[in-house]
């Protein structure tokens, strides 16, 4: 089990790493949100505790590492906003350069 | 009190500098000014002067200041007869070159410029003679060459001038490097900077395994600067500066800097072989470059210059001698040439300035028109040519001498000095050539005429001419002789005696003298014939054309360089996942042996937390993550990710880990209505070709998809393989999580442990993780309303076209189009009350999540988003205009600057309580009456700062994404 | 009431507040724009106390946000490398919005642009002044984000495609650091610096250890524009408006930096000799690299983004080298070079927006500067401080440099970057020359009015000043470096005995 969740996180990142490679805006940037969620899934891994129970101060069994959740919390917040303000540029881009092509957004040489 | 010497100059410049100022320009004609500032170089002579006789008594001038004391370094003079020798020629020419320049530009009232970068100039040359360590030396040197630079261009708009400048300050400059390294390795070796250090230190230089290295780099700074072959080539290509400029910096003063530095450095690095080598044969080169292509200039400034080369190319060969003679003839050459090779420039410039041509095809038959100038030039070229009774001989001769020395091997000997001889010879000819050309015969060219310059500017090469046979003939006063020794000794290291006797009875010198003479006179006679050889054997002997195809290669590289700035995004992340991949990779690999580590526990209890949930989720995420790939309408993969995303929340709630699961799905959904608000907002024809290229082939080749799968894939296994390890050591110990567990209730009276994290055991990174997210909101707002406005960008979403596009692709239900509710019609009552409800619903859901947010999953964010969400169903229901009608109050930006401020705030009040800033506070400790598991915190303050923070940045995403040009109340 | 640890989340607290209080006054300009400057010079006053503070104490302050106790809250620790980094952040950061005030751009009369600069102050100097990994990472989000919208909405048209490519990238970085971070916790269980630094020097090494190096690295990289993480800087650079822009390439980059000492003197010391190595490898392509790059360019602005991926090269080289002078001529570098290259950026900006076409490209500015002598002036000095010609701040980096190179014995380092150093010589003249001297292109004339001169003026005259009177950056780089030799005195302050 634990071989599958890690493989699954593996695999996700790569899928992500595929998908924002790609040339068409909008699944490049679904390949950046599942990126975000294999990292976070991967930031959970990093939990010290199995946990039976939430991270609560009235747990009485083993509890899940809170830390790490924290972390997450954080880091979907701010991915959100990062994923938020990309769709705004892409649509200026779309705008300005007529394109949803990555390949097409390359004004910028030399 | 020497350094006033500087000082005066210096002030002088600035004066210069101020005549920059209309109001004071006005005041003075430039000839006056000029008259005015040639004092302060007469001063600075004067001055030196005054000190030569206790120079001569040997008693050197030091001063020292502590420039980097905590480094050890120091800046400062040292100043000896070989420096008051330098000194004084440049304060001396240098007075006349200020007079001279008056009148050259006499009525251009912008020459305030050059005569601030000439005296500036004479600071930096006076400040390398005098420097006292190479530290002090190096500054200067670096200020001539920056100077000669802006002299050379002084002409800007001249295309010549600016490359000439160019060239010139490139290879002084690049010397400059290498001297930098240069005299830094040499103070690393004898552990100081300064002359005293180095000069008593030459046995542990001669001796070290770095003396080849530091040769070489201070040689290439002295030979760069001093015009040696191979860069000699800067040189003439200097002769589009001014005149003035060119009678000062490339003949008496910058060029000799170079020889000034060998000549210093010369009792520390010099009387080895290398050294020895070295410098004769570069010098030996040198001069005879110099004075064969003399002989082929037309160009009196070009003739001239190359004399220089090759009178240069002379002196650095002195040096390299290690006999006594040979620093005589050093030290009577540079005198020599300095004052014959001035007077010469400033004769050239007087008949470019009255005829107003420099081409000796043109000149002729000038001597009868202007007398002065020509008797004046005729001595100095007399010198020039080296022939008795003039000072030139004198160097010549011992230059001879010097050759004809009985320490060299004999072959080298012999080569020495015919080619001595030999460049004498031409330097002969040129001499004649310039002074016949130009003042003798019949005048060439009609429409030249000329006629007598004013005394003061005849006059300026008049004296160093005449001085140049009266120091020969008549013995000055003895100061002038010990000077001369003096100077000498210092750059030998030992006692050298100096005389002006002009013959020593019959000696060998004097019958190679006699030989060069007669050879150089031949040349004369026969110039023509000579000169037409010349440019049949060797039209063009320059090194130009090298450093063309040098600055060529470097261009090709440049071009190359920024071509891999290509514009492709993909390729750029690609090249650095690719790089990152290698760096993780090789360091794993070459410095961890992974797989040798045993782990706590073989494998976890994952199995016994609900396994079949666990396999669910794992098997939702990568059937979502798949399915977003395959997928080939884009709104197909966007749902497939927000099933991603719920899955991914299961998988939180397994952990388990409620308060991210809750966060999670939450937003999911928001993140779900911005992607597609704004996917509306893409022009169905550029989603499509986007798609199409999404769905066959990906739209990219084969091989670059192949790249793409490799470095995704390899990326992702090192990914899975941290996770193994870090799942498969679990449990392990958490130097902090038990802290958290252990003080949640009591320190900040939360139950839930990961809240109490995010409000207060970390707070600072919540506070700013919601300033990033409004801030992403803010952004928005700007860059759709703001930006979009500036640059006229059409968002088509309002585009009829659009809304059928959408309802084809069967979003018809979808969110809505904005300005109007749902499909442009008046929502159903029904909707209409739900909508109605859902607000002030949301707005109690979210209230109870910030005030119990610390005892239960959920907190400020997650109601924030809660009521921007119901706020988004208005928009849908009510459209924009309506909903804004009936919020009034809905002010994103000032809601999240009020969220802001409101949690600083918060956490500095906390400050004053705790004394520590975002310390926990509860306000309300003592108070009986309110409800339980509520209290009015710190905490709970925070949460209502960033509910407000995150409502706003919602709002404006939801906003300006979904209604184009939307603006704020 | 507060002991002078307090100083140490002033220079964070204070541009927040202001940002927020800004935003509150969007619809007022001018109250805006001065608040704005008001709040980062009072934000620059008390980074100057703390460096003063920490200088005179002796030994890193340390403000335990909260009043946790370390590791378990988050610790922000002033030592003097951190003094030192703030100090110029926020002094290059107080002259940039001194440009903006005088700048004609549109961009700065959106409401949000003042508010914007004051959380891109924020976000670099509080990762700068954080001890806790993980809050590094949130703080450089602000940062990026920050960055990303200013650049995003600049006038310049192609501002959004850049800001969308370096905004890409640096969600790549995050993601890398986030990599990094976990790795580090599930080895080590803290994130906060000190804690772990103590750990990984004691504890066995962690399987996780070298990858979370890696992708650190990598993630520092990518901040610092280090040859081949650099795609994104030139574009971001030019595109951006002038006054961000001379902060983006002159102390924001300067953020990679700081992590790579942070790693290697604190975090990685075991391991630092294999990070040094690439380190100066990395520094050298770039030298190189970055030098031909800015001779090959067309556009001004351009040419000295380029520049800063030759300049950073050099202070790398420096970092690798790794022996306490050249990390004090790395420091010293990387201070000079913020000063001199924001002051280079406003000139070029400058001159643009002379232009009657407002543009940075050659083949638009040539001749422009013929009527501007004042700038001219300012230009060439800062172009010799560039190519680190006296008595300019940048010959004593220089100087430093290859003395420190000398003595730690990277000669065929100092072989190539002394060649390639003949570069900047070329580039800075070679654009001084056309915007100066040569005649303007047809059509090509200069404006009347622009922007204001006197941002860049100051810088250049702080160029002189650091110049001639050199020792107090000298002494504080020393004492700098010379803490750095001693990890121990960083883990005490924080953790405490």
């Amino acid at each position: 089990m634990t071989l599958l969740v890690a493989l699954t996180v593996g695999l996700l990142f790569a899928i992500g790493i595929f998908q924002m490679l790609q040339r068409n805006v909008i699944r490049s940037l679904i390949g950046l949100m599942i990126l975000a969620n294999a990292v976070n899934l991967f930031l959970l891994s990093t939990g010290a505790y199995e946990g039976l129970e939430a991270a609560y101060t009235t747990a009485d069994q083993p509890s899940s590492d809170p830390l790490p959740q924290a972390l997450i919390l954080t880091a979907i917040v701010i991915s959100m906003g990062g994923t938020a303000f990309i769709l705004a540029m892409l649509i200026i881009i779309s705008a300005r350069y007529k394109t949803a092509d990555m390949d097409e957004v390359d004004r910028l040489k030399k | 009190m020497l350094i006033v010497s500087l000082l005066v100059i210096f002030a002088a410049a600035l004066i210069a500098a101020l005549f920059g100022l209309p109001a004071l320009n006005r005041r003075l004609s430039i000839t006056r000014l000029s008259w005015l500032l040639a004092g302060a170089p007469l001063v600075a002579f004067i001055l030196l002067a005054s000190r030569v006789p206790q120079a001569n008594a040997g008693n050197v001038y030091t001063w020292q200041w502590e420039w980097l004391p905590s480094l050890g370094l120091s800046l400062g003079f040292y100043i000896d007869d070989l420096s008051l020798f330098f000194g004084l020629l440049i304060t001396f020419i240098g007075t006349l070159v200020v007079v001279y320049t008056g009148q050259y530009f006499k009525g251009d009232q912008g020459t305030w410029r050059f005569l601030t970068y000439l005296l500036l100039f004479m600071v930096s040359m006076l400040g390398i003679v005098m420097a006292g360590d190479v530290l002090t030396l190096f500054i200067f040197w670096e200020g001539t060459s920056i100077l000669s630079f802006l002299l050379v261009a002084y002409k800007t708009s001249s295309k010549s001038a600016r490359s000439g400048a160019f060239r010139a300050l490139l290879i002084t400059g690049g010397g400059g490097i290498a001297l930098l390294v240069g005299v830094l390795f040499l103070s690393y070796v004898v552990g100081g900077t300064d002359y005293a250090t180095i000069l008593n230190s030459g046995d542990v230089l001669r001796s070290s395994e770095f003396y080849t290295v530091i040769l070489i780099l201070i040689a290439l700074g002295a030979f760069t600067k001093s015009a040696q072959f191979p860069f000699h080539f800067w040189l003439p290509g200097a002769m589009s500066a001014p005149t003035p400029a060119s009678a000062y910096l490339h003949s008496a003063t910058m060029v000799k800097a170079g020889i000034y530095l060998l000549a210093r450095l010369n009792p520390a690095l010099g009387f080895t072989e290398s050294w020895f080598w070295l410098l004769t044969i570069t010098g030996g080169i040198t001069m005879l470059t110099g004075a064969y292509q003399g002989l082929k200039q037309n160009d009196q400034k070009a003739l001239l210059a190359y004399s220089t080369i090759s009178q240069l190319g002379v002196l650095v060969m002195l040096i390299g001698q290690d006999i006594a003679i040979a620093y005589k003839a050093l030290v009577v050459g540079i005198l020599a040439h300095a004052l014959y090779k001035s007077a010469l420039f400033l004769m050239a410039g007087i008949v470019d300035h009255e005829t107003g041509t420099r081409d000796m095809r043109r000149l002729g038959g000038l001597a009868k028109v202007m007398p002065f100038t020509f008797v004046a030039g005729f001595l100095a070229a007399l010198s020039m040519a080296g022939l008795p009774p003039m000072f030139g001989f004198l160097a010549k001769e011992t230059l001879l001498a010097t050759a004809v020395h009985p320490t060299l091997p004999p072959i080298a000997a012999e080569l020495i000095r015919w080619s001595a001889v030999l460049a004498g010879a031409l330097m002969l000819a040129q001499a004649g050539f310039l002074i016949y050309e130009t003042f003798l015969g019949k005048p060439k060219d009609p429409d030249v005429h000329g006629h007598e310059a004013p005394v003061p500017m005849w006059l300026a090469p008049a004296i160093p001419a005449a001085l140049s046979i009266i120091l020969a003939i008549i013995p000055g006063p003895k100061e002038e002789a010990e000077l001369l020794s003096g100077a000498a000794q210092a750059a030998y290291g030992e006692t050298v005696k100096v005389s002006f006797v002009l013959f020593h009875g019959l000696t060998v010198e004097l019958l190679l003298s006699i030989v060069a003479i007669s050879l150089g006179i031949l040349i004369f006679v026969f110039r023509h014939r000579v000169r037409a050889w010349q440019n049949r054997v060797l039209p063009n002997l320059s090194l130009n054309d090298v450093y063309r195809w040098m600055l060529q290669a470097i261009d090709r590289g440049a071009e190359w360089a920024t071509r891999l700035q290509q514009g492709k995004l993909r390729i750029y992340l690609m090249t650095m996942i690719a790089a990152t991949v290698l760096l993780v990779a090789g360091l794993v690999i070459t410095q961890a042996p992974l797989f040798s580590y045993q782990f706590s526990s073989a494998d976890s209890q994952l199995n016994s937390s609900l396994p079949l949930l666990r396999l669910l989720s794992l098997g939702v995420i990568l059937g979502a993550a798949a399915a977003t790939v395959v997928l080939k309408r884009d709104f197909s993969a966007i749902l497939a990710l927000g099933a991603l995303g719920l899955a991914v929340a299961l998988l939180y709630v397994l952990e388990p880990a409620p308060d991210v699961a809750l966060v999670q799905i939450v937003v999911d959904i928001l993140s779900l209505v911005i992607l597609v608000l704004a996917l509306i907002r893409l022009p169905r024809s550029q989603r499509r070709k986007a798609q199409d290229l999404t769905s066959d082939s990906r739209g990219s080749s084969r091989t670059a998809l192949i790249w793409n799968g490799i470095i995704a894939g390899t990326l992702g296994l090192l990914v899975a393989a941290i996770t193994l390890f870090a799942l498969l050591n679990r449990p392990r110990e958490s130097l902090v999580s038990p802290y958290y567990a252990n003080n949640a209730k009591i320190e900040t009276g939360a139950t839930d442990i990961v809240g109490a994290i995010v409000v207060d055991f970390r707070a600072l990174d919540t506070l700013i993780e919601i300033v990033v997210f409004s801030l992403a909101g803010l952004g928005i707002y700007t860059l759709l309303y703001h930006a979009a406005r500036k640059h006229g960008d059409q968002t088509p979403a309002e585009d009829a076209r659009e809304r059928q596009g959408l309802a084809q692709e069967g979003l018809a239900q979808g969110p809505p189009l904005p300005t109007r509710g749902v499909g442009g019609a008046r929502a159903s009552p029904f909707i209409r009350v739900t909508a109605f409800v859902a607000l002030p619903l949301s707005m109690i859901l979210a209230a109870t999540h910030i005030m119990y947010g610390h005892d239960q999953p959920g907190d400020g964010f997650t109601a924030g988003v809660i009521i921007s969400l119901s706020v988004g169903l208005w928009y849908i229901v009510f459209g924009y205009e309506e909903t804004r009608r009936r919020l009034p109050w809905l002010k994103a930006s000032n809601f999240i600057g009020a969220g802001i401020l409101l949690a600083v705030l918060t956490g500095v009040t906390a400050a004053f309580v705790t004394g520590s800033i975002l310390g926990n506070v509860d306000f309300t400790e003592s108070w009986a009456y309110m409800p339980s598991g509520f209290h009015i915190s710190t905490s709970f303050l925070i949460e209502i700062a960033i509910c407000l923070a995150v409502l706003g940045g919602a709002i404006h995403m939801l906003n300006t994404l979904g209604h184009p040009g939307e603006v704020e109340a | 009431m507060f002991s002078s640890n307090v100083l140490v989340v002033l220079p964070i607290l204070i541009p927040l507040t202001g940002a927020a209080v800004a935003i509150l006054l969007r619809k007022r300009r001018g109250w805006q724009a001065g608040w704005t400057l008001a709040t980062m010079i009072a934000s620059m006053v008390f980074s100057f106390l703390l460096l003063a503070a920490v200088w005179r104490g002796g030994e890193p302050l340390v403000f335990q946000s909260g009043g946790w106790p370390a590791p378990f809250g988050i610790s922000l620790v002033a030592d003097m490398l951190s003094a030192v980094f703030v100090v110029m952040t926020q002094l290059v950061m107080v002259t940039g919005i001194l440009y903006a005030v005088g700048s004609k751009d549109k961009v700065v009369t959106y409401p949000t642009f003042y508010p914007l600069f004051l959380t891109l102050a924020t976000g670099l100097t509080g990762a700068m002044l954080t001890g806790d990994l993980f809050n590094m990472y949130v703080f450089a989000e602000l940062l990026v984000i920050s960055g990303t919208i200013l650049t995003a909405i600049s006038d310049d048209r192609f501002g959004t495609e850049a800001a969308y490519k370096y905004f890409y990238i640096s969600l790549l970085a995050s993601f890398f650091m986030l990599l990094a971070i976990g790795s580090l916790y599930a080895g080590y269980g803290t994130l906060n610096m000190a804690s772990l630094a103590a750990n990984i020097a004691t504890k066995e090494v962690s399987p996780l250890l070298w990858p979370a190096i890696g992708f650190l690295m990598a993630t520092f990289m990518i901040k610092s524009a280090v040859f081949p993480f650099h795609f994104w800087q030139p574009d971001f650079h030019t595109a951006a408006p002038t006054a961000v822009s001379a902060m983006l390439s002159s102390v924001v980059v300067k953020l990679g930096v700081y992590g790579f000492l942070r790693m290697t003197t604190l975090l990685f010391v075991a391991q630092a000799p294999t990070i040094r190595a690439i380190l100066i490898v990395l520094g050298i392509i770039g030298v190189i690299f970055g030098g031909l790059s800015a001779l090959g360019t067309h556009n001004v602005k351009r040419m000295l983004a380029y520049s800063t991926l030759a300049q950073v090269g050099f202070i790398l080289i420096g970092v690798g080298w790794g022996t306490a002078l050249s990390i004090t001529a790395a420091i010293i570098f990387a201070f000079n070079h913020s000063i001199i290259k924001a002051a280079m950026l406003m000139l070029a900006g400058y001159v643009a927006s002379r232009a009657s076409v407002k543009s940075a490209a050659f083949d638009i500015v040539t001749g422009v500067g013929r009527p501007l002598p004042a700038a001219g002036f300012l230009f060439f000095l800062g172009s010799l401080a560039l190519a680190g010609i006296p008595p300019t701040n940048g010959f004593v980096s220089k100087m430093l440099f290859f003395d420190s190179g000398i003595r730690a014995e990277g000669y065929g380092a100092l072989l190539l970057v002394g060649l390639a150093s003949i570069f900047t010589l070329m580039y800075t003249v070679r654009a001084f020359q056309r915007i100066w001297w040569q005649k303007p292109a047809e059509g090509i004339s200069t404006k009347g009015s622009g922007d204001r001169l006197l941002a860049p003026a100051i810088l250049v005259t702080l160029i002189m000043v650091l110049g001639i009177w050199a020792q107090p950056l000298v002494a504080a780089a020393q004492w700098t470096s010379a803490w750095l030799g001693d990890p121990a005195l960083y883990i005490q302050a924080v953790l405490g005995g």
